[in-house]
């Protein structure tokens, strides 16, 4: 068990892939913040507060009641407007967020790619953030050995890898933290909105990996405003509208549907991970 | 550097001092008070610091503040080389009574570990806390006898020095370095209570907030 919120029927479980059809089951969750409105409170004002009998925390329903199991082997993709309560239902899965009502079930090893090269240093070159990044998703020197050439043969990012990583450009961040995330193994992998760097060669190279991860029985969930990209690599689809799940069906039946909400047709703009 | 700027000034002051045995009284508790409010300073900033980390990958929260002592203790640990000097240069007793070095030392990264999760996350609630740290570790030190000996506190003060955590820490450890005696039971009793309890509610502290840090940087 990965961990567990205060409430004990909320649980969130990490078990072999082989002990369930399912990959991930999420059953009732709702995440709910109760966070200061001030981006950075200080004790001074709160201090100030307290003398004013000001009351200032805000709660926000982020996630509400949500229900949906995900199978082995499938590309599920979350659509939604900003807000809407996608990311944090990703990090809920992660493990990131606790559930403030409901469960997560999550049957495998989890792999994230929330926001792009996050935990790499710097001043570290690729080849050493590699091995960082390995260790912090659990796995030995040895196995992390045993996957660099793996992983700096797809991010093709040649001699850069034996240069620190503050030399890199976005895109070629994106490239060596995509790669990481993909050849540790994972039998599930949670992407926010990470396909939008990299050149169209590599988006392609990804959209491929991706295809191929799921053609071996395993789970992606996959955030992200680039339609196209759900179109073509999912084969579900879940629109989220206020932290609701407001339509689940196949991909182009929840993208049709979205669209006609959002009022836009087919277009770049709505196609394309900007 | 800051040792002699101290020694300098409290030697002026004191007259009649024990010259050299106090410079080697005030380098070792220096040395010890550092490691205990490096630990808490850098402790503070660690989660705030790895919100990026925090919000984007799962795992042990409690690493950061942990990370920060360690990092305290890596940097203490020239310090007791350049003190080492000092006890030798000084003609301080060597002897089987300096093995309590290493428990009483202990307990001070045990506290240390304890005041850094306290810090790391009271500073996710109030981001001014650190502007706030330099200001209380100064007075921390001031009444901390590193300046002067615990011995010399007037017994009817002696409640009330007990309520620094560091006072049965740091006068164990002059006991044990400088005096060359085995430190008295109550002092070992009151730094080993100050640990053990800083340490677990400091544990019990972080934990029960860790889920909400996600949330609220």
């Amino acid at each position: 068990m990965r961990s567990a919120s205060e409430n004990p029927a909320v649980t969130l479980e990490n078990r072999p892939p082989e002990a369930n059809p399912w990959a991930v089951k999420v059953e009732g969750l709702s995440v709910t913040y109760r966070t200061a409105v001030e981006k950075k409170p200080t004790l001074s004002k709160t201090l100030i507060r307290l003398g004013r009998r000001e009351r200032v925390i805000r709660e926000i329903r982020a996630v509400r009641e949500v229900s949906f199991e995900v199978a082995h082997g499938t590309a599920l993709g979350v659509v939604g407007v900003n807000g809407a309560g996608k990311s944090t239902l990703l990090r809920t899965m992660a493990g990131i967020l606790p559930p403030t009502r409901g469960r997560v079930e999550v049957f495998g090893r989890v792999s994230t790619l929330l926001a792009l090269g996050v935990g790499f240093k710097g001043e570290l070159t690729g080849q050493e953030n590699v091995v960082l990044g390995g260790l912090a998703a659990g796995l030995s020197r040895q196995e992390v050995a045993a996957k660099y050439e793996d992983i700096a043969e797809f991010a093709e990012l040649g001699d850069f890898m034996e240069m620190p990583m503050r030399t890199y450009s976005s895109g070629m961040y994106g490239r060596l933290a995509f790669s990481v995330a993909i050849n540790m193994d994972p039998d599930i992998l949670l992407i926010d909105e990470a396909l939008s760097t990299g050149d169209a060669r590599f988006k392609e190279k990804s959209f491929e990996k991706m295809r191929e991860l799921c053609s071996e029985a395993r789970t992606i969930v996959l955030v992200s405003h680039g339609l196209r990209s759900i179109r073509e690599l999912c084969d579900e689809a879940i629109w989220m509208h206020e932290g609701r799940i407001a339509m689940r069906d196949d991909a182009d039946t929840v993208i049709d549907a979205y669209k006609e909400f959002l009022h836009v047709g087919e277009s770049e703009v709505t196609n394309e991970d900007v | 550097m800051l040792g002699i700027v101290y020694f300098t000034l409290v030697y002026i002051i004191r007259s009649g001092g024990r010259g050299s045995i106090f410079l080697a009284h005030l380098m070792l508790s220096l040395f010890a008070f550092r490691l205990v409010s490096t630990s808490v300073s850098r402790g503070a900033r660690s989660v705030v610091g790895g919100g990026k980390l925090i919000l984007n990958v799962a795992f042990p929260r409690l690493i950061l503040p942990l990370e920060s002592v360690l990092e305290s203790v890596m940097r203490f640990l020239p310090m007791v080389a350049v003190y080492a000097v000092l006890h030798a240069v000084v003609g301080l007793p060597v002897g089987p009574q300096l093995l309590w070095v290493v428990p009483i030392i202990a307990l001070f990264v045990v506290f240390g570990a304890g005041a850094a999760m306290i810090t790391a996350t009271s500073q996710v609630y109030f981001r001014d806390l650190t502007n706030f740290l330099p200001y209380f570790t100064r007075i921390w030190l001031y009444t901390s006898p590193i300046l002067f000996y615990a011995e010399d506190v007037p017994e009817r003060l002696r409640p009330i020095l007990y309520c620094n955590p560091l006072f049965p820490m740091l006068a164990s450890l002059n006991d044990v370095v400088i005096e060359g005696r085995t430190p008295p039971f109550g002092l070992l009793a009151a730094s080993l209570a100050w640990a053990v309890g800083t340490i677990l509610a400091g544990t019990l502290f972080f934990i029960s907030r860790e889920r909400e840090f996600a949330i609220r940087l």
